[in-house]
């Protein structure tokens, strides 16, 4: 059924595209939909700026205040800029520069992360807690 | 005595677990299939850090269709393994994501081709691959790197994009699957292979 080797055209090779298939497509969109959903109704505005380094707090900032940050990690700096409650890395000495690609964060929750440098940028909100229960 | 049996059985390659030389270049073509595909990649430039084609599991899923599941389970380790070896990540924490996603999404590949090989066509089959490969990288991320549940906030983009790129590399799969001769032989009976002229 499935190994025919002489095709006419793509509508014939996308023809072994089962119902099981395309329930799978769909419950798997729904499933991104419901999780998007779920995360931004948890979701509320950032208040304070956290900063970890190899998994310790470095400082905690009010996200307010303008100000630039460097930070040093086990490679090199990370420099965090907060500007009107946008926390930003503008500058990291990492070689993928993964964390400054990330651009801006705001709300609570949202995390920007240097894995080879070790750094963790993250928003805090007023509730500690922003899901009541993850299931893996 | 040992080594005259051992001996003795190569030489009349009686004993059905040794592995013959046609699936040993068959095997060898596949990994190295993976890692010009997975170096490649590494090579693109990504508009997101987290989104990636994964064009290399081409050559598990390959492996899967026309060689069987332990196939499949050697090429994702020993493209992994090899590919960090030649990037310069070796043990560091992206091999552990890379290789924990890639053993993690062929063992949900080869679990729901075995059985639920009906309902799912391979495309089926690689999306579900993708998706777990994703989600595990995501779990491994907050266990190993960030201690933090706010990387699921990702879940839901990693999951839409893990159905485009597993239905492109399902369909690259297919593709080269329709043009390699007897295709769907190899995986059922290895030793009356006709050889491809």
């Amino acid at each position: 059924m499935l190994f025919r080797t002489h095709y006419s055209s793509w509508a014939e090779i996308l023809k072994i595209i089962t119902p099981g298939d395309k329930s799978l497509i769909v419950s798997i969109i729904a499933l991104s939909i419901i999780s998007f959903v779920t995360v931004n109704h948890l979701s509320q505005p950032g208040e304070f700026l956290v900063i970890e380094v190899e998994g310790k707090v470095l400082s905690k900032l009010n996200l307010n205040e303008e100000q630039e940050l460097a930070v040093v990690g086990p490679i090199g700096n990370t420099i965090v800029k907060i500007d009107r409650g946008k926390a930003q890395v503008i500058h990291s000495d990492c070689p993928e520069k993964i964390c400054v690609k990330t651009g801006k964060i705001s709300r609570a929750g949202e995390i920007i992360v240097c894995v080879p440098n070790k750094v963790v940028v993250r928003i805090n909100g007023r509730r500690k807690n922003h899901f009541d229960v993850i299931t893996q | 005595m040992e080594d005259e049996k051992i001996i003795s059985m190569l030489l009349l390659n009686k004993h059905k677990h040794l592995i013959n030389s046609l699936k040993l270049t068959r095997l060898s073509m596949l990994i190295g299939l993976g890692l010009i595909l997975f170096l490649f990649e590494s090579l693109i430039p990504r508009p997101l850090p987290w989104l990636k084609p994964g064009f290399a599991h081409v050559a598990t899923l390959l492996a899967l269709y026309m060689m069987g599941n332990a196939t499949a389970l050697i090429v994702i380790i020993t493209r992994v393994l090899v590919g960090s070896l030649l990037l310069g990540s070796l043990f560091n924490p992206t091999f552990i994501l890379a290789l924990g996603g890639g053993v993690m999404a062929t063992l949900a590949m080869i679990l729901i081709k075995h059985q639920f090989s009906q309902t799912f066509s391979i495309f089926g089959i690689s999306i579900i691959g993708a998706t777990v490969h994703n989600l595990t990288q995501l779990i491994l991320v907050e266990l190993i790197i960030v201690h933090r549940i706010e990387v699921f906030y990702l879940s839901s983009f990693m999951m839409l994009s893990s159905i485009f790129t597993g239905f492109i590399v399902a369909l690259v799969s297919y593709l080269i699957i329709l043009k390699v001769p007897n295709a769907a032989n190899l995986q059922l009976k290895h030793k009356d292979i006709p050889i491809a002229d």
